[in-house]
This record gives C-alpha cells, sequence and structure tokens, in this order.
C-alpha cells in the first residue's frame, strides 16, 4: 500500500507539514519583495505547526499508544501569536526599509559586504 | 507549588515589569537620561531577588540547577554591562524602548537558562529575538542600520522556524514537552511507537542547525559581519553576547542532556562545525578594517572554541572535573563575553553622538592620546588573543586542555587531537589581528584626537569590563568553580530517568530506584499547572509590548 | 416545573442578552447620533479609501499601523480561549495539587480532563475533588494577561496610533 492509497495517517500531515516547510525556506530565498518573504516565514512556521497538532493528536498516534494530551495545540497557539508578533516587527522593518532604500526589494539592500 | 513557582520568577518579573514601566513612561513623559538609571535599579533588584531565592526551591517548568543560575547571574552581569554602555540617550526618539528592550532580552536569557520544557524555551528565546530586532531597528536610523535590521530578522526568524519544526520532532517522538520526559523517552526507559526514534536524529540535526545561526556558526555565520557592521556599538555588544549564550544554553540542555544516546553522532556535527567555524572566523577577520565587522569575525572564531569545548563535553562525559569540556565552555563564555563587552564599550566611549568610531585606523596612536582607553582597549585585545596572564587565556587552555584529555584509544581521540592543533593554529592566527589593533594603538602616529565624548556609562562599562578579564585572569577560581557543574548537568548512562507517567506503552524497565544520580536538568519539579502557562502568558504578552514599541516608527 | 429544561437555560439567557444588547445599541446610535448625511458619508466604504479606482492601487501607509495594532489585540486573545475553558472545572483544582512531575501538560492536560472530554472519558473520574485557591491564580493569571494588554493599548493611543495624522 503506498502513501496514496492507504488511510489518512500521522505520515500524510507530516509531509504536508515538510512540504509546506521547505516551500516557505524556497519562498523565503527566492523571493526579492519583502513582504514575500514574510509570507515564506509563516509558511515555515505553520509547516511547524501542523507537524505539532498532528503528532499532539489522539487520532492520528499509532494504534497501541495512548494519546498525549493536548500539547500540541497549545504549542500551535503559542507560535499563531508569536508569528502575529513576528508579523508586526516584520511589517515595520519593511517600512522603514522601504524608507530608507525607496523599494521593498531586498536585493537592494547590499552596501555591507566584505 | 505555584507561590514557590512565582518565586522562582521574581527576577524576571522585575525585568519585564521594568521594562513595561519604562515604555509606558516613554509614552508620557519627555526624560532622556532617566530610563538607564530605572533599567539599572530594576537589574539591582532582580540580582537581589535572584541572591535571596532558595536554590532548592521547587518549580513547575522552571528549573533552578546550578546550570540556571550561573546563565542568569551571567545575564544579569552582562545586562548591566550593557545598559551601562548604551546609556548615552539615542539621537533620535526611541530612547526608552531602547532600554526596555534591552530588559527584555536580558529576561530572556534568564527565563532560557531556567526553562524546562521545549514551549517556555522557545518562547524564552523569541523574548529575546524580538526585542533584538527591535533593538536593531532604534539604534540607528540610516539605510545601513535598515538593512542590517532586515537581515538580522529575516535570518532570526527563518532560524527560529528551523529550530521549532526541530522542536516538533522531538515532541512528536517522544510525546512530551518536558525535558525530563523527553530524556526518558530516548534512553529506552519507555517504549516509542515503532519507528519513532528516527525522529529525534532529525530533531537533533534541525535543533543544532537553528541554533547554529543564534552563536553565528559556520554554515549560518554569514549574517553576522554585515549586522554587526551596520549597527551601532553597543548593539553589536549584545548580539555578540545575548544571543550566544542562549545559544550554547539551550545546546547545553538539549544536545548534551535531553538527547541521549546520540553521542556518537553528534560530537562529530559538533567537532566539524567547531574546527570550520573557528578556522573561518580567523583567516576572514585578517583582513578587516572597519572595526565591527572585525570583531563580527573574531565572535564567530570564538564561538569556533566555545563549539569545542561542547563536542569535548558530548565526547567526554566520563571526564572528572575540569576536563570534561562543560566547565571550558562556561567559563570560556563569560571570558569572551567581558572582552567583547570591554572592547565595544570602549569604542562608544571614544567616539560622540554624531560620529562613530568605525574602522580600526581611527584608533591610530590612541595609545598617546587616549592612553586609559588605550590599555583597557589593549586588555580586551590581549585577551580575547589567549595572552597568559589574562581571563582568555584560561579559557583557551581549558578548551584545548579539554580536547587534548579526550580518551585517545578509540578514534575520537585522534579527532579531538586534531582539532586542539588546529585550534592552537588558529590561537596564534587569531593573535595576528588582535594584535594588529593594539599596534595601531601604540605604534602608529595619531591622526586626530578622537573625541572620547561616549558618555560616563560607555567608560564604566569598559573598565569594569577590563577589570572583570584581569581580575578573572590573576584568580580564575571562582568562575571555574561555579562553571562546574558537570556533575549535575550531565548524567551517566546507566543513571535512568525518574519519571512518573510513561507515555506510551508499559515501562520497559522498573523505576531506578531513587538514590540514583538525578541529573540536575530533571530535578524534577512538580508540574503546577495553571502556573506555567500564567509564566508563558506573561512572556508573550510582553513580547506585545515590544510589538507596539515598534510602532514608533510611524511617527 | 420540568426540569429538563435547565440544562438550556444559560444558553436561552446567553441569546436572549446577545440580541438585547445587539438591538439596544442599534436604538442608542439611532437616538442619540446627529444625522448629517453627506455625498462622502454616503459612500459605500466610507473607512478613508476611495471606493472606485484600481484595486492594485497602493494603500496609505497608515493602514498598515491600523493592521498592526488591530493584528495584536487580535490574536492575543487566542489565549483567553484556553483559560475559559481550564479555569473552571473541578478537576483542574484538584489536579493542580496533585498533579504529579511528568504529566503530560499543564494546562493541555486540563483541558483534556476538562468537564467536557469527561464523559467521554474511559478513565473513571477521579474522588474527592481537593478545592484549593488556584483557580484564583488562574483567574489572576488571565488579568495579568488583559492588564498587559490594556497597558499596550495606553501605550499606542499614547504615542497617537490611533489618530489619522
Amino acid at each position: 500500500m503506498s502513501i496514496f492509497t492507504e488511510p489518512v495517517g500521522l505520515s500524510h500531515f507530516l509531509v504536508v507539514g515538510a512540504v509546506l516547510f521547505v516551500c516557505g525556506v524556497i519562498c523565503m530565498a527566492t523571493k526579492r519583495n519583502v513582504l514575500g518573504v514574510l509570507m515564506g516565514i509563516e509558511l515555515v512556521l505553520n509547516g511547524a505547526n501542523l507537524n505539532f497538532v498532528a503528532f499532539g493528536s489522539s487520532v492520528l498516534r499509532p494504534p497501541g499508544t495512548e494519546g498525549i494530551g493536548m500539547d500540541g495545540q497549545m504549542i500551535a497557539l503559542f507560535v499563531i501569536v508569536l508569528a502575529a508578533a513576528e508579523a508586526a516587527v516584520a511589517l515595520a522593518i519593511a517600512l522603514s526599509y522601504y524608507h530608507a532604500h525607496a523599494t521593498v526589494d531586498v536585493d537592494r539592500g547590499d552596501e555591507l559586504r566584505g | 507549588m505555584t507561590a514557590a513557582d512565582l518565586r522562582l520568577l521574581v527576577p524576571e518579573i522585575v525585568l519585564i515589569a521594568a521594562a513595561v514601566t519604562i515604555y509606558l513612561g516613554g509614552a508620557f513623559s519627555t526624560a532622556r537620561r532617566a530610563w538607564s538609571w530605572i533599567a539599572a535599579a530594576a537589574l539591582l533588584l532582580a540580582a537581589v531577588a535572584l541572591w535571596s531565592q532558595n536554590p532548592s526551591a521547587d518549580g513547575g517548568s522552571l528549573g533552578c540547577d546550578a546550570l540556571a543560575r550561573y546563565v542568569q547571574w551571567f545575564a544579569l552581569a552582562a545586562g548591566a554591562l550593557l545598559v551601562s554602555l548604551a546609556s548615552r540617550p539615542l539621537r533620535f526618539d526611541g530612547t526608552p524602548e531602547y532600554v526596555g528592550s534591552l530588559l527584555l532580552t536580558v529576561a530572556g536569557l534568564m527565563l532560557v537558562a531556567a526553562a524546562e520544557d521545549i514551549v517556555l524555551m522557545f518562547v524564552a528565546l523569541e523574548l529575546i529575538s524580538i526585542p533584538t530586532y527591535v533593538l536593531l531597528y532604534l539604534g540607528r536610523d540610516d539605510a545601513e542600520s535598515q538593512e542590517s535590521a532586515a537581515k538580522y530578522f529575516f535570518l532570526g526568524v527563518l532560524a527560529s522556524a528551523i529550530l521549532l519544526y526541530g522542536f516538533s520532532f522531538l515532541y512528536g517522538a517522544t510525546g512530551s514537552t518536558a525535558f525530563s520526559e523527553i530524556r526518558a523517552a530516548l534512553d529506552g526507559t519507555t517504549i516509542l511507537p515503532p519507528g519513532f526514534a528516527v525522529f529525534a536524529r532529525l530533531a537533533m540535526v534541525l535543533v543544532f542547525a537553528g541554533l547554529c545561526f543564534k552563536v553565528a556558526a559556520v554554515p549560518f555565520h554569514f549574517y553576522a559581519p554585515d549586522v554587526y557592521q551596520g549597527t551601532t556599538h553597543a548593539n553589536a555588544a549584545l548580539l555578540s553576547v545575548v544571543p550566544k549564550a542562549a545559544g550554547f544554553v539551550v545546546m547545553a540542555r538539549i544536545l548534551v542532556a535531553a538527547i541521549p544516546g546520540m553521542e556518537p553522532y553528534s560530537w562529530g556535527v559538533v567537532l566539524a562545525v567547531a574546527v570550520l567555524t573557528m578556522t573561518f572566523g580567523n583567516v576572514m577577520a585578517l583582513w578587516q578594517d572597519d572595526f565591527r565587522r572585525l570583531l563580527a569575525y573574531s565572535s564567530i572564531a570564538q564561538t569556533g572554541y566555545i563549539l569545542l569545548a561542547l563536542a569535548v563535553g558530548l565526547a567526554a562525559r566520563d571526564a572528572p572535573g575540569a576536563w570534561n569540556g562543560i566547565v571550558a565552555l562556561w567559563f570560556y563564555l563569560a571570558t569572551y563575553a567581558a572582552a567583547t563587552i570591554g572592547a565595544f564599550a570602549t569604542m562608544e566611549y571614544l567616539g560622540r553622538a554624531e560620529r562613530r568610531l568605525d574602522s580600526v585606523d581611527d584608533l591610530a596612536g590612541l595609545g598617546r592620546t587616549r592612553p586609559a582607553a588605550a590599555a583597557v582597549m589593549a586588555v580586551c585585545m590581549f585577551s580575547l588573543a589567549g595572552v597568559p596572564p589574562l581571563a582568555g587565556f584560561w579559557g583557551k587552555l581549558l578548551v584545548f586542555g579539554g580536547a587534548l584529555s579526550v580518551d585517545t584509544s578509540g578514534t575520537a581521540g585522534w579527532w579531538f587531537t586534531a582539532a586542539a592543533v588546529v585550534g592552537v593554529l588558529n590561537a596564534a592566527v587569531a593573535a595576528a589581528y588582535y594584535l594588529r589593533i593594539v599596534a595601531v594603538m601604540y605604534f602608529r602616529i595619531p591622526l586626530a584626537t578622537p573625541p572620547a565624548r561616549g558618555g560616563r556609562g560607555a567608560w564604566m562599562s569598559a573598565v569594569a569590563c577590563a577589570l572583570l578579564v584581569v581580575g578573572i585572569g590573576i584568580y580564575p577560581g571562582p568562575l571555574m568553580r561555579a562553571g562546574n557543574f558537570c556533575d549535575q548537568q550531565l548524567p551517566r548512562v546507566d543513571a535512568g530517568a525518574k519519571h512518573h507517567s510513561p507515555p506510551f506503552g508499559r515501562q520497559k524497565n522498573p523505576p531506578p530506584p531513587q538514590s540514583a544520580p538525578q541529573f540536575g536538568m530533571a530535578a524534577t519539579k512538580k508540574v503546577s499547572t495553571p502556573n506555567a502557562y500564567h509564566i508563558r502568558r506573561t512572556l508573550v504578552l510582553s513580547q506585545t509590548r515590544v510589538t507596539t514599541s515598534c510602532h514608533i516608527i510611524f511617527k | 416545573m420540568d426540569l429538563s429544561i435547565l440544562p438550556i437555560i444559560p444558553i436561552v439567557l446567553l441569546v436572549a442578552c446577545v440580541i438585547g444588547l445587539a438591538v439596544g445599541l442599534l436604538i442608542v446610535g439611532q437616538v442619540l447620533n446627529p444625522a448629517r448625511p453627506g455625498a462622502v458619508k454616503q459612500m459605500p466604504y466610507e473607512s478613508g479609501m476611495d471606493p472606485i479606482h484600481d484595486a492594485r492601487r497602493r494603500f496609505d501607509v497608515r493602514f498598515f499601523l491600523l493592521a498592526i495594532a488591530f493584528l495584536v489585540f487580535d490574536v492575543e486573545l487566542l489565549f483567553l480561549y484556553p483559560w475559559a475553558v481550564a479555569g473552571r472545572n473541578d478537576e483542574c483544582r484538584m489536579m493542580n495539587d496533585e498533579l504529579p512531575a511528568g504529566t503530560l501538560s499543564n494546562l493541555a492536560a486540563d483541558i483534556h480532563h476538562s468537564s467536557f472530554y469527561i464523559h467521554h472519558s474511559p478513565v473513571p473520574r477521579p474522588p474527592s475533588p481537593v478545592p484549593t485557591t488556584n483557580r484564583h491564580m488562574v483567574f489572576a493569571g488571565a488579568m495579568t494577561f488583559i492588564a498587559l494588554l490594556v497597558l499596550g493599548f495606553v501605550y499606542d493611543w499614547r504615542k497617537g496610533v490611533f489618530q489619522w495624522r
């Protein structure tokens, strides 16, 4: 039975989480717009979040092991709030970056090198 | 329990309350100089609270083992030096936000040290990171500064996310967020679901990668030179001390103590990163002219030495006393922090508000024009280079001695001997650029007398650092003993974990007798239900305060 | 009186209060509001934006400021849900005292064992909950949280975030 035909289980969630994570990293690496990079951050954090929730779910645990409480969901809550805080700081930084460089293209910030 | 838990938190609460007061006060008052005094008073109060704590008190997801105490004192001392260093008001709006954020990073470091739970640890790390972004933003208001703030922010968030992703696998593999239970699950005391053990290895790699960013280790170091160069001396001093200390605490907690059975893999990884880091940092530092950029590469190189100590700690956990790496790690970190803050404080003192000293050439002839500042700078440079009577020498001695003392019967010993040789060669290379600064100060014709208008606070900080460096160099015993908590920190492999509710299945082994040596990390506390969340709430809330503080830019 | 209706009385009360509040606010608005209609006020989306233009136009940067303030305060509210669930059951009070070290989670365990789950849980309900003062601690924690939010609000207000300049 391949991963495509078996019933949805923990591994499917982990795969989706990994895909989100990698998409986010690629987005951060390739986007030139500050806000695009910010979207990449959200994807990365939510990839990790999905892992937490999937691991914490009592339904998805392998059969025979007991549930492990709701820690996963709680962590997801904390991460959502942290992501919001980071987004707030990021918007502020993006704005001041715009003031300084008259663009939100991150590749234009290249004065520091050596 | 809850009351005791709160009592354990008093120092952090004092700092966070002071930070909130300073933010709010800044919104209501136009005072400029008072904030540093409030911050200093808060640090003093926190120190009193920490001093009066009962070290054996119980705390929920908070620990109070020797490592936590050591790092908490370290955080308070570094915080005092940094507040003093940054006591000159900013040239533009935002001084209260700056000082408040500084206090929050110190509180975050103290919480990281005490965290016994991956959630609290992650939130505490963010309590360091987010104020640091704000500090980088506030320090200067030119294009370079914005570039460095943006670089640090995006890479910092990516590192946090990688760390979090690693934590998610750690949680998934073991079914718990508490370090004591993670350890119990991984050392075979409880049975994992089939196939889950591989998650622990994945977690180790991801966590280490995320932390390499915090400590600026190769290959996650590349932000450091740009960010240091683009910000102020005070921010550079903060960046080179606080996130690094936090990163090493988490590494010690997780790699050494919470993930057992990984030493055969982990010491190799850490050793390779250590050698690469020190070599890269030292070589790149050789042709830098910008002072902060030079010290950024220097801090990368110093990270390499500290990682070498960590690798020794992973490989030689059974070695006695001073040679087991862990002592070296904490001793080295303290001496490095003192010398680095001293160097940046001297530079801050020598400049003036409108014109920073940025270049090494600005120091030309300082020995004649400003002999006292030159002496302080020379002491810090000699210590960083590891010249014998100073503190840095003892740090390097402990690190390399530890590496050489790893049992040579196996292959590990040869690798560590090779690493120690590379390290000593590196120290020789490093001496070249540290001594170049000293030579510039004493053997070059002075071009212009530096204004030395950086303020009394920066000068006090610089002198205190120099005195610390000399004092530790002459009398290193107390600091070494303070850092010698490996007996509590490192459990023997057969020690067994004390645990109560196995998350998965039945227990494989009968519980070990209670007289078995307990590892300090899990000197197990009663978990107090609401309070851990109270703590976290307070934490996250204080982050809200930080995020609101960034609104200032819209003015 | 038929007792079977008792459990839904709170819900009925809640619905009544919600409807009453909504209708009452509308009426109060109608009564107290000075009626000064104008061309600008009659436009749809009178939130400072010209409603008819290209959708990809740049927004005024001042919207970002409000967006950030909203984002932060909105998301912080998430933390009140677990508090509201966990602070109110007997199990929580009991577990506060008797939770052994190494129990899986703190607040999460409360939710897991909360009254919502208790009827479905295969684990029998532990006997004789011990009332303690910890409920006050939970309450104090939530209040501290809200107080800090209020302080943040005061800060924003003093910094002029809510002024359209």
